[in-house]
C-alpha cells in the first residue's frame, strides 16, 4: 500500500492532530486542518481535504473519536475529540519525539575537526 | 499489536459497509466545503470566487473518496474483485471461446491439474451460460413476450 507522504510526514501528522485536539478539545476536519495549515505552513497537507485520510485512520485507531454535531454558526459537523488511548499515545509519541530531536540536536552541535 | 489487530478488524467493518460510509464522508466533505465558503465570503471574496477557490483548497472530491476509501478499507481486496468483475464481464461476451478452451484442455490428458483446471473452466462456462439465459429470459419478460 503506498501512502502519499512519507512515514515521517504520516507521523508527523498524526501527532499535531492529537496535540491540537487536546489542547483545542473537539473540532471539526474543517477547523483541524486550518490550525494544522497555520502551524506548519501548509507543508503537511496537499489540501484541505487529505486531513481526512488521517482523521479516518486515527478513529480506526481508536485514538480520536467521532461524532456529527452543530458547529458554532449552526452548521452540520463531524466532530473529533482524543481518547484516553490517544492521550496516552500523545505522551509515548511526543517522549520519542523529544529523544528523536535531542540526539539530533546534539549530533549538530558537534564542532568540525580542521 | 492490539493496535494494528483493531485497526484491520475497522478495516474490514470499513470495506463492508462502503456505500454507508461514502456517503457519511461525502457529507462531511460538504459541510467542509459550506464552512470554507462561509469563511472566505467574510474574508471579503465574493461567492463565485470563494466556491472556486474551496474547491481548490479542499482538494477535488472524486480523488478524495478513492484515497479516503483506500485509507479506510481494504485497497488490495477491492481492486482485486473489481478486476474480477471486469474479467467475468468480458467472459461472458465470449462463451464460445472459453467452451473451445475448456475442451481443448479436456482433450489434452496431461494429469489431474489439467483436469481439474478443466472442469473449473467447463462449471464457469456453464454458470455463465446459465446468467445469460436468465439475462436473455429476463429481456424477454420486460418486453412482454413471455409473460403476456
Amino acid at each position: 500500500m503506498k501512502e502519499d507522504k512519507s512515514d515521517i510526514l504520516q507521523g508527523t501528522l498524526d501527532l499535531m492532530v492529537l496535540k491540537t485536539l487536546d489542547a483545542m478539545g473537539a473540532m471539526h476536519g474543517y477547523g483541524i486542518a486550518r490550525r494544522i495549515e497555520q502551524l506548519s505552513e501548509k507543508a503537511l497537507l496537499v489540501n484541505q481535504g487529505t486531513i481526512y485520510l488521517c482523521l479516518v485512520r486515527l478513529v480506526q485507531k481508536k485514538w480520536i473519536g467521532a461524532a456529527w454535531g452543530t458547529s458554532d454558526n449552526n452548521r452540520r459537523a463531524k466532530f473529533y475529540s482524543i481518547t484516553t488511548a490517544g492521550r496516552k499515545q500523545l505522551v509515548a509519541e511526543a517522549e520519542n519525539w523529544d529523544r528523536v530531536s535531542g540526539v539530533i540536536g546534539r549530533l549538530l552541535q558537534l564542532s568540525s575537526r580542521s | 499489536m492490539s493496535t494494528k489487530f483493531r485497526q484491520y478488524v475497522a478495516r474490514v467493518g470499513a470495506f463492508l459497509r462502503r456505500p454507508a460510509l461514502d456517503r457519511d464522508f461525502s457529507e462531511e466533505l460538504d459541510s467542509h466545503f459550506t464552512m470554507l465558503v462561509e469563511d472566505l465570503v467574510a474574508g471579503g471574496l465574493p461567492l463565485d470566487q470563494a466556491r472556486q477557490k474551496a474547491r481548490l483548497d479542499l482538494g477535488a472530491r472524486s480523488q478524495l473518496l478513492k484515497a479516503h476509501r483506500a485509507a479506510r478499507g481494504l485497497p488490495t481486496l477491492e481492486m482485486l474483485l473489481r478486476d474480477l468483475r471486469r474479467a467475468v464481464q468480458i467472459l461472458r461476451k465470449h462463451p464460445g471461446l472459453v467452451f473451445i478452451a475448456g475442451a481443448m484442455i479436456c482433450l489434452s490428458r496431461h494429469g489431474r491439474q489439467h483436469r481439474l483446471a478443466a472442469l473449473i473452466i467447463l462449471l464457469a462456462v456453464t454458470t455463465m451460460w446459465y446468467l445469460v439465459a436468465q439475462r436473455a429470459k429476463a429481456d424477454l419478460d420486460r418486453r412482454g413476450v413471455v409473460s403476456a
